[in-house]
């Protein structure tokens, strides 16, 4: 009876069928819109005699990559390929934007509770760091770094080590535990390390919940991941060992060298993004209801444990999507890299680019590239979210 | 402070408690409070050291005209002039009309100083010393009038027909020749980058969160494709692949370089204004659109009149934000060689009558983006006040 | 608590409702309702919370859609044609248990957009008739105040104004004292019951037993999503016939 009803309203009143149509005709829209673009892009193509393959990935390269090239991907610049190539520059950026993740975490929470401190003059300081850093471009800011602070530094010749440290025009070199090379990769263990290390925290944490026993799970986890580096560097036969830079007539070798446009990108990076990271955290604590102190206080909490089991377990919530934010913004801005030449992914996209003629490819694979990045982070942030969330009716 | 007041001690001063309390209040405090000040002492030491002995300052007035409008050729450099007089005239209106009532705020006076100091360092064509009391005199006339005639609203009108005035008498041929765009720079460059960039994004944002947060589901997924694919790839990359495909899109001919870079930067600013505006959208209550169609409003009307004033009003200081980011983001046309504040201090640092001289050229343009992005916040600081007074 | 009842036998059917059925998802909010209204009466809802009384007079204007069965609105049935939803919302006002006005206009604004944006009034006569209904809720000199400054009683009062402004025939009310205040309830029952003497057909949600005793012609009770029992409010008070009614009264008036 209802249905038949129905039947007899005419299609352009009927909410129904009206909400389809201006889907479909929404789509349609998009769709040629998109068809349009390819048809156009073809017609370009073929005007200039290109063609939109990605055959050329399997040519030889043949251009030198600045660096990464030695601990992270190896690299014949007059045997690898194309495909091989991007690897090297993918893997640059992803040590940059890794690196700097956790020094603008570290650096930024701490700008953030200077901002809170009761010391006039720290939360002054504080302010005037967050309000430079975050009304300049981040790219003067690189050009700074770069070319002002790291160029401007004495000649390798002429640097005074510190504690063993050279800091010099040409980067810093720093005495560190060295792979051997003819010896197994020792990077794999202490991935493996890490993970058990945050397994064991997990573990700690949730047993301290249930039980209610108070379990130092940080200690433990830090214990459970010191032993497996342990472990694993005696099992695979030592091999790692110290090394020390040692200046020779043609600049320095020896220990972990780091170059100056490395050094330029990530100072520049970590101090850009620690200003926003210090505001999420200023907020996040800020966030936190008073009355939530005052009754951890009453029911006897002393001032640690309600920072540590109150606070910030409460201020994380809140810290933790913002945060995301920036370290997918971090990660996006490490493509300034092409403004003061290290050898990130885009770099190295834009030189295969520009050598194979095939412009269009490189920087279209450079954006698959970004994406992937971006959703791997949106979706671990995603993740973490949707296992603290509040439960609420 | 209260506290301090009403229990006064004999010979501790004002000053004196309000150190105890907020500099020295604990052991830590206090040295925390030493090391501030040895930092503060070093850093103002070293700056000023640098400034008034050491630094070439000369670099600064010798290019800055260059810094300013980069190579605009100097014989049409009255059209400049009309533009900053009118967009000067306007601010003066939009301050006058916010301040309905209330005695000259600062902003006029700081302005006004601005364009009087700019005046001060630089020795570029046509007689200054009309021009520049003019631009002055703009703004307090602007002021004035629009404290005792216009509604903010009417001037918000003024400001669109003020950029599309700019952008004819920055470049149209009135008989003696036209400027091309490419010879557009410097800070008249990230200037008009920056407003194009916010203009022409917002309508296309605001589209843009309207389509994501759609009941029809087809609408909604195509937005947010793409909306996350523009937010997942660096603005460097939009601007390349700008550079490429638009010419390739519209056929092949030889598209106005500047104009790419317009669109990458409209298109990517537009996805994280969309993102700003969905928050709004999202935190109305839906008891607003019910009672709105309760009452017989059409679905149009609705958000028009109801979902969109109160949405967008809720972002403002994300949007300001947005604006801010977009003006600093600007600096990366850089990367495909557009001559903006920029790339014009790059220049000139390579010119080898400069050699040397990046902290001056770098300290300089850094005080320019910071003056403007600050002012930007500021302004939207008042403007959230303002807002909130309303209701 | 007696009132004089009013003869509604002969007068047309205003709500008609046959065998409505409605799901959320696998959960069936309403089961099998059916119910008429006579113009002119004043019906009072109540029931349990998730009753699916709420749902109900949200269907009524479409801010919910049923599945199955008929509602029949001034004549006009409920479809998906546009046109007979505008037509039934033209003719039906609502007041929500959060007021829902809207913050950024002014009081008298809230009232006239309506009027003038649906009915294309002239302002000024959709003024005349803004400050008239203001007057009538006895708060004009809100006007030009917006609603955040005024208390919630206040802003209810307006909200009825609001909806009354586009002249409906039918006015249905989902709990409009429940987020209010104890002190201000009594002075939107009075605008409330002011209406019910004015001859509308109104159709309220309501816990306010009181105001459902003195005003309504008849009670409908809710349970799980179906008419339980429909009675005068004194048969209903002093004579529940069902167990569920029972149930209900002895848990209200309990204490």
């Amino acid at each position: 009876m209802n249905s038949q009803m129905q039947a007899s309203v005419p299609f352009y009143r009927d909410v129904k069928k009206l909400a389809l149509i201006a889907q479909v005709v929404f789509l349609v829209v998009v769709v040629l819109l998109i068809a349009l673009v390819i048809n156009n892009i073809n017609l370009g193509l073929k005007k200039q005699n290109l063609n939109f393959s990605f055959d050329f990935l399997n040519q030889t390269a043949g251009f030198q990559v600045a660096e990464g090239t030695a601990f992270g991907v190896p690299y014949d610049s007059s045997s690898d390929n194309y495909f091989k190539v991007v690897f090297v520059g993918l893997y640059n950026t992803l040590r940059v934007a890794v690196t700097g993740m956790i020094l603008a975490t570290v650096l930024g929470v701490l700008v953030g509770i200077g901002r809170l401190s009761s010391n006039w003059l720290v939360g002054r300081l504080a302010l005037v760091y967050v309000e430079i850093l975050r009304n300049t471009p981040v790219l003067v800011q690189l050009f700074v770094w770069y070319f002002v602070v790291i160029l401007g530094l004495p000649a390798i010749s002429k640097a005074q080590p510190i504690l063993g440290v050279y800091l010099s025009n040409s980067g810093l070199a720093t005495p560190w535990l060295v792979q051997k090379p003819d010896m197994p990769n020792f990077f794999p263990v202490t991935i493996i390390a890490v993970l058990i290390g945050l397994a064991v925290f997990a573990f700690f944490s949730n047993q301290r919940a249930r039980t209610g026993k108070p379990t130092p799970a940080g200690w433990y986890a830090i214990a459970a991941w010191l032993l497996v580096q342990i472990i694993g560097f005696f099992a695979l036969g030592q091999p790692l060992e110290y090394g020390a830079p040692v200046r020779g007539n043609f600049g320095v070798t020896g220990g972990l060298q780091v170059s100056p446009e490395f050094t330029a990108l990530l100072i520049g990076l970590v101090v850009y993004t620690s200003s926003f990271i210090a505001e999420i955290t200023r907020a996040g604590i800020q966030s936190v209801n008073k009355g939530q102190t005052e009754a951890a206080r009453a029911l006897g909490l002393g001032y640690s444990e309600t920072l540590q089991l109150i606070i910030l377990p409460q201020a994380l919530r809140v810290m933790i999507p913002p945060l995301g934010n920036q370290y997918l913004n971090l990660t996006k801005n490490s493509s300034l890299a092409v403004a003061i030449g290290y050898s990130d992914v885009l770099n190295v996209l834009g030189t295969a680019g520009n050598q194979s003629g095939q412009n269009l490819q490189t920087f279209f694979i450079a954006g698959i590239v970004y994406l992937i990045l971006s959703f791997t982070i949106a979706f671990l942030v995603n993740l973490y979210n949707s296992a603290t969330r509040l439960r609420t009716r | 402070m209260q506290k301090t007041l009403e229990t006064p001690t004999p010979r501790a001063s004002r000053f004196q408690l309000w150190a105890q309390e907020n500099l020295f209040s604990t052991p830590l405090n206090s040295v925390l409070t030493a090391l501030s000040s040895l930092l503060i002492l070093w850093v103002v030491y070293s700056l000023s050291v640098w400034a008034f002995t050491q630094a070439r300052w000369a670099v600064i007035p010798a290019n800055f005209r260059l810094l300013m409008i980069g190579p605009f050729p100097i014989e049409q450099i009255w059209r400049v002039w009309t533009v900053l007089i009118v967009v000067s005239l306007t601010a003066g209106l939009h301050w006058g009309s916010a301040a309905k009532g209330q005695p000259l705020v600062r902003w006029p006076f700081i302005t006004a100083t601005l364009i009087a100091l700019f005046a001060l360092v630089t020795q570029w064509g046509f007689p200054l010393s009309i021009l520049v009391p003019t631009a002055v005199l703009a703004v307090f006339a602007g002021f004035f009038f629009g404290r005792a005639a216009l509604s903010p609203r009417a001037v918000n009108f003024t400001w669109l027909g003020v950029f599309a005035f700019a952008m004819i008498v920055l470049s149209v041929d009135f008989g003696q020749g036209g400027v091309q765009t490419r010879d557009w720079g410097g800070l008249l460059l990230t200037m008009i980058l920056a407003v194009v960039g916010i203009v022409a994004s917002f309508p296309l944002g605001v589209a843009l969160a309207i389509g994501r947060t759609s009941q029809y589901p087809i609408i909604s997924a195509i937005c947010t494709v793409f909306i996350e694919v523009v937010r997942g790839t660096p603005l460097v990359v939009v601007f390349f692949i700008a550079q490429l495909f638009v010419p390739l899109l519209l056929g092949g001919s030889n598209i106005d370089a500047l104009f790419r870079a317009m669109i990458g930067i409209t298109v990517f600013s537009a996805a994280y204004l969309a993102e700003n505006v969905r928050g709004g959208l999202q935190s109305l209550p839906s008891g607003q659109i019910e009672a709105a169609r309760a009452l017989g409003l059409t679905g149009t009307q609705t958000l028009l009149l109801i979902v969109l004033p109160q949405a967008l009003k809720a972002v403002v200081p994300a949007l300001v934000g947005q604006g801010i980011a977009l003006f600093k983001d600007t600096s990366l046309v850089y990367i495909i060689g557009l001559k903006e504040l920029t790339t014009i201090t790059n220049s000139i640092r390579n010119n080898p009558n400069f050699i040397g001289t990046e902290k001056e050229l770098f300290f300089t343009i850094s005080v320019i983006y910071f003056i403007f992005s600050y002012a930007m916040s500021s302004g939207a600081r008042n403007l959230e006040k303002r807002l909130n007074t309303n209701r | 608590m007696t009132q004089p009842l009013k003869d509604l036998s002969a007068a047309p059917v205003a709500i008609q409702a046959d065998h409505v059925n409605k799901y959320y998802g696998s959960f069936q909010a309403l089961k099998d309702v059916s119910m008429q209204v006579k113009q002119g009466e004043v019906v009072v809802v109540i029931g349990p919370s998730g009753s699916g009384k709420s749902t109900f007079i949200r269907c009524i204007n479409r801010l919910e859609e049923h599945q199955t069965g008929r509602i029949v609105v001034g004549g006009v049935e409920l479809t998906n044609d546009v046109r007979n939803i505008d037509a039934i919302r033209k003719d039906v006002g609502m007041v929500f248990q959060s007021f829902n006005l809207f913050p950024h206009l002014t009081v008298l604004q809230n009232i006239t957009i309506a009027p003038m944006r649906v009915k294309k009034l002239e302002k000024a006569a959709a003024e005349k008739v803004g400050m008239d209904l203001l007057e009538r809720v006895g708060i004009p000199e809100q006007a030009s105040k917006f609603p955040g400054q005024l208390s919630g009683g206040q802003q209810q009062r307006v909200a009825i104004a609001r909806a009354l402004a586009m002249q409906p025939k039918i006015m249905l009310f989902d709990e409009p004292t429940s987020a209010l205040d104890p002190e201000m309830i009594k002075e939107v029952l009075d605008v409330m019951k002011e209406l019910a003497t004015s001859g509308i057909t109104m159709m309220c949600v309501t816990h306010e037993m009181g105001f459902a005793r003195e005003v309504a012609d008849r009670i409908i009770f809710f349970d799980k999503g179906q008419v339980i029992e429909e009675a005068t409010p004194d048969d209903f008070y002093n004579n529940p016939k069902t167990d569920r009614a029972k149930l209900f009264l002895s848990q209200i008036l309990g204490h």
